[in-house]
């Protein structure tokens, strides 16, 4: 709504308007209201200048007036009462059944009712300077941690470092890609270095057995060959991904149900605020679904809300331009959702957390309110999750993974080029299969840490991302991949790109049969 | 002199440098024996010598004659000449090609080269080729291919190169192609992309537009892939070749095709009455439809200059707000041409980040100019922190008053030349009235009157008796701005005045009490423009300005020298006024319309209204003056390779013995000895050239018969000494006269590998020298017009500048005296040679030029010096040449003297010659011999876009018919005519008004050199502000803290809008992106200066093993954090923007830890 309006009202009626509640009152969209107010303050106080500070003088006969508003819009309503400071009354109201005492919800065992959940994550907080070293370090680490993991391989034998090669004789190397080009001749030729030393690495275009699987060798990925040549060449016969794969798999003891969303962002136009209350209405039973009451756990992986400042020019495609303000209102919405849901959520993009991976969980400053949710717990991203877990079950483990690199591998990857961003489960098997949740230097943003916590340790049964807002469930080597739809209209870059969003899809997962159900509130 | 004589003479002279040259070049030192730069005299010849570097055999084929033929039957630069001549190029009748293919390529090159006057490379490098594609049906259809020089060509050229193409597709018989919808969306996503990711189209088409075009495109549009990005969707299909962005077929489609179609169209169908044949763009008739109802629909709430903000360029005003520069039509001596003309004191009231020469951005009626000194325009109004208003007339005046100015109430005027209006095809814009419009309305009643009068300069008595007997509204110069004022000031103002009394001087009360009850009168004092002095207990006006007021109000003036109050003669007016507001007569009037009427009603004049309208402008970039520098500032075109060390050095290269490098290979026979060089560096013969095989390794006299890799250079050692102790003797140098550091580059990027002699490095780096990519030395300077100068503006004695030929002034006066205005001839510039430039101007540049050149001739080539240049003034009338960027063709110049300036101040034909005005642009200026001289096509890179900025044609004498066609609309007048100032108060469109302009004068056969004229004189055209403030201060923090407090000062312009935009656009921008890259950086080692995507795991250089350092530093990142934070809490910034930055900075926190040490103190930001 335009100040105008209400400026020329308060002219009309000679009263003078200061420029915050004026901004306050434009916001609300609701022009009857706004103009209720004024007056209402003016006839309370019988005062010819109307100030935030006269408001906030009169603050309890306002917000018994606040009640006599018809206002159109509520949620409008309930933000300017928050932001004219009758804050802490509403938030004590909607919180009022959760103890305000908060939860710590840092790294191991977190107890909630009964129910032992275990998260694991990088707190990476550095409080030192940085410096070329920790790169080395972190790139360093990746390299053993996945080492270790390719050495378990028995194609590769005759294992010997790089330094150690000799020509002619047949062997196995592991080594991280440093470049990758094709020659004059289509052969595909790799520098590859491992801790002693450096080598090229040559796979021929007449192998197309691994020819192929050598384009898709990501750079900065560690990988097994097999062949035979020296620290000047080496000729692959053979290739060895560090792969993840769970041989035998798990089912709960009790018939408990696990459900998977993300990319709701709150705050944004296009959130589809009908749909996500059609959830929360099913998740409440009030659809009558029988299998609701089996609903244990809900996990939320990233972008929540929509978030301030994430691109340029964002403020035009916000409904609430406040970060606070988004995080309030999505914790309102969580509250509606009967409390012995176990809520698990972790950051994205949109929330407000620095891009720098690994991600700490949000900001307190502004995400309080989730912070005060009993039935919340918030890890960072990514995060290892352990549920379920019984005297003789030893638990699901989950991997979560918002998915800020995905649009790097869909583009690069050639395998993934084709379906790019709208098979977002085949790029997640391929980071399976590279063992990483970004391999290539810069297709994350990322802080190098002493550990690469981006290295894929411990193979999850259950691996969940968002991110790229296209709903997928599949499996890849007993391992269950989802793939959460979005709660945001289809923006105009997703347009463009040709990405085809999927919308308010939410795949359930029953732990006892390992049955699942896609349920539809679009 | 007159025109033909200083033509001829310029041309003669010219052939002078070019037959030493050729002398020197065949002694063989260089890599060709004679200059490499044909002279064209005509159009036809420039188009014929730019093309002849792709298809040697169209030299003297006739197409020079036949394009003079086809220019009699239609018309000088008339498409259809350049149709013609490609179409006969087509169909071999000048020469044969080895395929038809190539014959049309070669003729849409030749017509194309036409349409861009020869002078830029897009014909041969903007259009990259021809190819064949199949249909659907398997017929054959046209790719052509595009790349970034299509750029230079300018969009309504390379829009006529795509119809041309068309036209030559359907002439000989091939089929229309039929774009797939994949491949029509691929268009639309790939501009889009273009435009959102790469960088921003002049125009960018709706999705509707560019569908349909696409649809409908009879040719394929193609182009290499020049960016690293591949489009966001739409990839591998069949038809494209790349996935990546095409830069040049983006800027064809859009900025050529899309935007200029209109234009195009009418072209075509011009050559369509002519009988032209051409069907596969008849569909544009649709897609102008299109465009315009897109037009109509467009807002203009944000105009980009404002968007386009730039940290550290202040605003100068917000669009249209009172008090920005006040719009004047005028054209002084050194403006037009996208040049316009501001008052000095107004230069130095900007905190002088306005210099001459620095570029605005503007809101109407373009988009960009630069600025030069006039001093008959009016100056900035001002309001020191004592609540005193000043005029400023002066620099000096505005460099003591700017520290103590609280608010910069009026900038000043912009003095606007008509012929950039009617150019733009804008509407007419509303001046403010002004003392040429008095004058021209005097002149109507009284011609005799005015004959005899300086309109500019007329005393108040004078005036106010002028205007009583002849009728004329009052002198523009007594009128205060009462059109800026509210009602409620002006109001106030008069029951102040009420209360007010005289003294010789207007005394009006202000004491505690009065301050509070008169602030809007004093504030309509101060807007109306009025000088006042605020003193202890009153505010007072001088006589000379209280005079004026009276004038207004229609008080005697008798008043003012008795002691008096005012109120019996103010009441009734007060009243008046009033009664006239509440009369609500003339509803819907604004109150500054109904204030000046309310005045009028008082005077006994007519009193017009002063401000007109008000335009917006911010600083573009900032003026520049300086010689060009490559990458490590070589002396020579010699690869020295890494043996140079860090500074590229010679010398270095020499201690280590031997460059690692690609060179040519040259046999001397007498010597039996291995050379870089055609002539052998000991005995001085003449060498053979040799092949080398990279498949034998092996060199040998004939190109190898088994392998077809036959090269004349390749990879080795070569002896870098041996060449350096003979190039020493060559020039009789002892050790102690070398110059201690010579500087080489790293490799060559060639494709034939020739290296200079390094004679000529050692003598450049004796004279600190830098050489060019192409072996010239080249100054760059801003393009700055000049119609007239005094010999006092050019620092030259009048007996130098009647040797070389101005012998009368504008006046037909015989030249005496240093004060007569002399009418600047087209090929003559003046050198910038303000001391303020970093090389000591380009007068110290040329010195050390022409001596290199002359030494060089004497050690090296055994001739003549042809310079002898011992001062300054030695360098006027010596022959250089011109060349604006991305050209291909340069244009003689003749020094004629020099200015105080940072800019190169030439004829406007010049400007034109070389296809640029003077919107901000630079070109480059070369001593004539230095180019003809080392100039050679064999060192310029061999990538795409090589060709550019070298000077491949040369033209020695300007057709005002053959240059950019905006010359046509230039004026060539001393007035404007009064009809100009009556439409423009009723805002006609531009068109409707005639002046005399080069158009007419081509017409009519005259010679349109002569006669140019101006409408306002000024003193000394380098008056004013030499260097931008924007250049002097260092860091990026003064620079924005300088920026803030002068946006504060100007109340024009809006001072939170601009903290927003600085912090939106690049302070967040900044901080993140940074962020961003510490991330993703890359590494660089310490020693050997490889740079690495990532470290490698053994952490050392992967080259040499030397330490690597970050490539983006914590610094860098946290740089802009806390002055952006600090601005937004200063101008209480919306709580959005303040987020954001409080989130950035959590962020940058949360990787780095929290800033533990003080922060930089708050004071010494704002």
């Amino acid at each position: 709504m335009e100040s105008k309006e209400i400026l020329s009202y308060c002219v009309d009626k000679g009263l003078l308007i200061d420029p915050g509640l004026l901004n306050l009152l434009s916001e609300t969209n609701d022009l009857e209201s706004a103009k209720l107010i004024i007056e209402g303050l003016r006839n309370h106080t019988r005062q010819r200048i109307i100030t935030k500070t006269l408001f906030e003088q009169n603050k309890e006969k306002m917000s018994e007036f606040f009640l006599t508003l018809p206002g159109k819009d509520p949620k409008n309503m309930e933000r300017l009462k928050i932001k004219l400071g009758l804050q802490i009354e509403i938030s004590k109201e909607n919180f009022s059944s959760f103890p305000l005492k908060k939860i710590n919800l840092r790294r191991g065992e977190v107890s909630l009712d009964d129910d032992l959940i275990k998260v694991d994550f990088s707190t990476s907080v550095s409080n030192k300077k940085i410096e070329v070293g920790d790169f080395v370090k972190n790139l360093r680490d990746r390299f053993n941690q996945t080492r270790k993991i390719l050495q378990d391989h028995s194609e590769l034998d005759e294992l010997v470092s790089i330094n150690k090669l000799s020509r002619g004789r047949k062997s196995s190397i592991i080594g991280i890609i440093y470049s990758k080009s094709v020659t004059k001749n289509k052969n595909i030729l790799m520098e590859v270095e491992d801790l002693t030393g450096r080598t090229r690495v040559l796979v021929n275009q007449n192998r197309p057995e691994i020819y192929q699987q050598a384009e898709d060798i990501a750079l900065d990925s560690v990988v097994g060959f097999s062949g035979s040549g020296d620290n000047e060449i080496f000729f692959a016969n053979g290739i060895v991904f560090p792969d993840a794969s769970i041989s035998e798999k798990k089912y709960a003891s009790n018939e408990e149900y696990a459900l998977f969303i993300g990319d709701v962002h709150y705050g944004s136009k296009l959130f589809m605020g009908n749909q996500f209350s059609k959830f929360i209405d099913y998740l409440n039973g009030k659809t009558g679904a029988e299998e609701v009451k089996k609903i244990k756990y809900l996990f939320i992986v990233g972008d929540l809300i929509a978030g301030v400042g994430v691109y340029p020019g964002q403020n035009h495609e916000l409904v609430i331009d406040d970060l606070e303000a988004q995080f309030q209102g999505f914790a309102e919405l969580l509250g509606k959702i009967r409390s012995d849901i176990k809520i698990i959520i972790s950051p994205g993009n949109h929330d407000g957390v620095r891009l720098l991976e690994p991600q700490p969980p949000f900001d307190e400053k502004y995400a309080w309110p989730l912070y005060n949710m009993k039935n919340v717990i918030i890890t960072g991203n990514p995060a290892a999750v352990n549920i379920a877990a019984s005297e003789n079950f030893s638990g699901f483990d989950l991997l979560t993974y918002h998915g800020f690199s995905y649009p790097f591998y869909a583009n690069n990857t050639p395998s993934l080029i084709k379906s790019g961003l709208n098979s977002p489960d085949k790029i997640m098997a391929y980071l399976l299969k590279n063992r990483h949740l970004a391999p290539t230097y810069s297709s994350s943003q990322y802080i190098p840490l002493e550990e690469d916590s981006l290295v894929i340790k411990n193979v999850p049964d259950i691996f969940v991302s968002g991110h790229t807002h296209k709903c997928a469930v599949t499996s890849y080597n007993n391992i269950l991949l989802i793939s959460t739809s979005s709660w945001e209209g289809e923006t105009e870059f997703q347009k463009r790109v040709g990405n085809k969003p999927d919308f308010c899809k939410v795949p359930m997962i029953n732990l006892k049969t390992r049955e699942i159900k896609l349920l539809d509130f679009e | 002199m007159n025109t033909e004589q200083y033509l001829k003479n310029i041309e003669e002279e010219t052939k002078k440098v070019y037959a030493v040259a050729n002398e020197a070049r065949a002694k063989g030192f260089d890599p060709a024996t004679k200059v490499e730069i044909p002279l064209a005299r005509s159009l036809a010849e420039k188009v014929v010598g730019l093309i002849l570097t792709l298809y040697p055999q169209i030299e003297n084929s006739g197409i020079v004659e036949r394009i003079l033929e086809l220019e009699k039957d239609h018309g000088k630069l008339d498409p259809m000449v350049s149709f013609k001549i490609a179409e006969e190029v087509a169909k071999q009748k000048f020469c044969k090609f080895s395929s038809l293919l190539e014959a049309i390529e070669a003729g849409i090159r030749v017509g194309f080269a036409y349409t861009t006057l020869g002078v830029v490379s897009s014909p041969i490098e903007g259009f990259t080729g021809l190819e064949l594609g199949k249909t659907k049906e398997g017929k054959d259809y046209f790719v052509a291919s595009f790349s970034g020089p299509i750029r230079s060509a300018g969009t309504t050229a390379s829009c006529l190169a795509l119809m041309m193409i068309d036209y030559l597709r359907e002439m000989f018989g091939y089929a229309k192609y039929d774009p797939t919808p994949d491949e029509v969306s691929r268009y639309w996503t790939e501009n889009q992309d273009y435009h959102d990711r790469v960088t921003n189209l002049q125009y960018f088409p709706t999705k509707e537009e560019a569908m349909f075009l696409a649809q409908n495109l009879p040719i394929q549009i193609d182009g290499d892939p020049t960016e690293k990005l591949e489009v966001s969707n739409y990839k591998n299909l069949e038809r494209m070749k790349t996935n990546n962005i095409r830069g040049g077929m983006c800027l064809i489609f859009s900025e050529g095709l899309a935007q200029k179609a209109a234009k195009g169209m009418r072209l075509l169908g011009k050559m369509k009455d002519k009988g032209l044949q051409s069907t596969g763009f008849d569909f544009l008739g649709d897609y102008i439809k299109l465009h315009e109802k897109r037009d109509k629909g467009k807002t203009d709430d944000s105009p980009t200059y404002i968007n386009d903000l730039v940290a550290g360029r202040p605003v100068f005003g917000h669009p249209s707000r009172s008090g920005g520069f006040r719009f004047r039509y005028g054209r002084s001596r050194s403006s037009g041409f996208s040049a316009v003309s501001i008052h000095p004191a107004t230069m130095e009231m900007t905190d002088k980040f306005i210099a001459i020469g620095t570029q605005l951005k503007i809101e109407k009626p373009t988009k960009g100019c630069i600025v030069t000194s006039c001093d008959t325009v009016e100056g900035p109004i001002v309001k020191m922190f004592n609540g005193s208003v000043k005029r400023v007339r002066s620099v000096e005046e505005a460099n003591k008053l700017y520290k103590d100015v609280e608010e910069i109430i009026y900038l000043g005027d912009i003095l606007f030349p008509f012929s950039d209006v009617t150019n733009r095809n804008a509407v007419l814009i509303r001046p403010g009235y002004v003392e040429e419009i008095w004058g021209l309305e005097l002149r109507e009643k009284n011609p005799e009157l005015e004959k005899g009068m300086d309109c500019f300069n007329v005393c108040f008595d004078d005036a106010i008796k002028i205007s009583r007997e002849e009728g004329v509204s009052l002198y523009p110069l007594l009128i205060p701005y009462w059109t800026e004022i509210s009602k409620g000031q002006f109001l106030n103002f008069l029951s102040w005045i009420k209360n007010s009394r005289t003294s010789g001087n207007l005394i009006l009360p202000y004491t505690r009490a009065d301050q509070e009850k008169f602030a809007e009168g004093k504030r309509a004092l101060e807007l109306l423009g009025f000088e006042h002095d605020v003193s202890i207990e009153s505010v007072i006006v001088k006589k000379d300005e209280a005079k004026k007021l009276f004038v207004n109000l229609g008080i005697g003036l008798d008043i003012l020298d008795k002691e008096e109050f005012l109120k019996n003669l103010i009441s009734p007016l007060e009243k008046s006024a009033k009664k006239s507001f509440e009369s609500n007569l003339n509803e819907g009037e604004s109150d500054g319309v109904k204030i000046l009427s309310i005045v009028n009603g008082f005077s006994n004049f007519e009193i017009r209204d002063k401000a007109g309208d008000f335009i917006g402008a911010r600083m573009g970039r900032p003026e520049k003056a300086k010689l060009r520098k490559l990458t490590g500032s070589p002396n020579v075109l010699f690869s020295v390779g890494n043996e140079g060390g860090r500074l590229r050095s010679v010398q270095a290269a020499c201690e280590i013995g031997k460059v690692l490098g690609d060179f040519p290979v040259y046999w001397c026979d007498f010597c039996k000895n291995e050379t870089i060089f055609p002539l052998c560096e000991i005995c001085g013969k003449q060498c053979q050239k040799r092949f080398f095989c990279r498949e034998c390794k092996e060199t040998s006299e004939k190109p190898c018969d088994e392998h077809e890799s036959s090269q004349t250079h390749y990879y080795r050692s070569v002896d870098v000494s041996h060449y350096f102790e003979r190039a020493k003797e060559n020039l009789h140098f002892t050790k102690t006269q070398l110059p201690l550091l010579i500087k080489g580059i790293r490799g060559t990027s060639s494709e034939s590998h020739f290296v200079e002699r390094l004679e000529k490095g050692i003598l450049r780096a004796l004279y600190n020298l830098q050489v060019n990519k192409d072996g010239t030395i080249r100054f760059d300077a801003t393009e700055m017009p000049l119609v007239s100068f005094k010999p006092k503006e050019a620092f030259v004695s009048v007996e130098k500048l009647r040797e070389i030929g101005y012998t009368e002034d504008v006046y037909g006066k015989e030249l005496v005296d240093d004060n007569q205005i002399l009418e600047l001839k087209p090929h003559d510039i003046l050198l910038p040679s303000s001391a303020m430039s970093p090389d000591g101007g380009a007068d110290k540049v040329f010195m050390k030029v022409a001596n290199f050149i002359d030494e060089l001739l004497v050690k090296l080539y055994g001739l003549k010096p042809i310079y002898n240049v011992k001062k300054r003034e030695d360098l006027v009338g010596k022959l250089g040449v011109c060349m604006a960027p991305h050209n291909c063709a340069g244009v003689v110049c003749r020094i004629i003297g020099f200015s105080d300036t940072l800019g190169m101040f030439a004829s406007p034909y010049m400007h034109a010659a070389i296809r640029r005005d003077c919107d901000g642009d630079e070109l480059a200026v070369m001593l004539l011999g230095d180019v003809l001289l080392n100039f050679s096509k064999s060192f310029l890179p061999g990538h795409r876009g090589g060709t550019q900025d070298a000077p491949l044609v040369l033209n020695a004498k300007i057709n005002a018919g053959e240059v950019d066609d905006q010359i046509l609309d230039f004026e060539l007048t001393y007035e404007y005519p009064l009809e100009l100032y009556r439409l423009a108060d009723k805002r006609e469109h531009s068109s409707s008004v005639t002046v005399y302009d080069v158009r007419e004068a081509l017409k009519e056969d005259k010679d349109p050199f002569v006669g140019v004229g101006f409408t306002h004189d000024t003193d000394n055209i380098n008056e004013g502000v030499v260097c931008s403030n924007y250049k002097m201060l260092e860091t990026m923090q003064d620079k924005v803290r300088h920026q803030m407090e002068l946006v504060e000062r100007i109340r024009a312009a809006d001072t939170s809008e601009t903290a927003r935009l600085v912090i939106e656009r690049h302070f967040l921008k900044d901080l993140r992106g940074n962020l961003r890259k510490f991330s993703m950086q890359s590494f660089r080692c310490v020693g050997c200066n490889e740079i690495m995507r990532r470290p490698l795991l053994s952490g050392v250089c992967s080259k040499c093993k030397g330490k690597i350092i970050f490539t983006t530093h914590e610094g860098g990142i946290k740089k802009y954090l806390e002055p952006a934070l600090d601005l937004a809490k200063k101008y209480e910034l919306s709580s959005y923007i303040q987020q954001s930055l409080e989130l950035t900075k959590r962020h940058i926190e949360s990787v780095f830890g929290r800033e533990l040490e003080k922060q930089e103190a708050l004071e010494k930001w704002f």
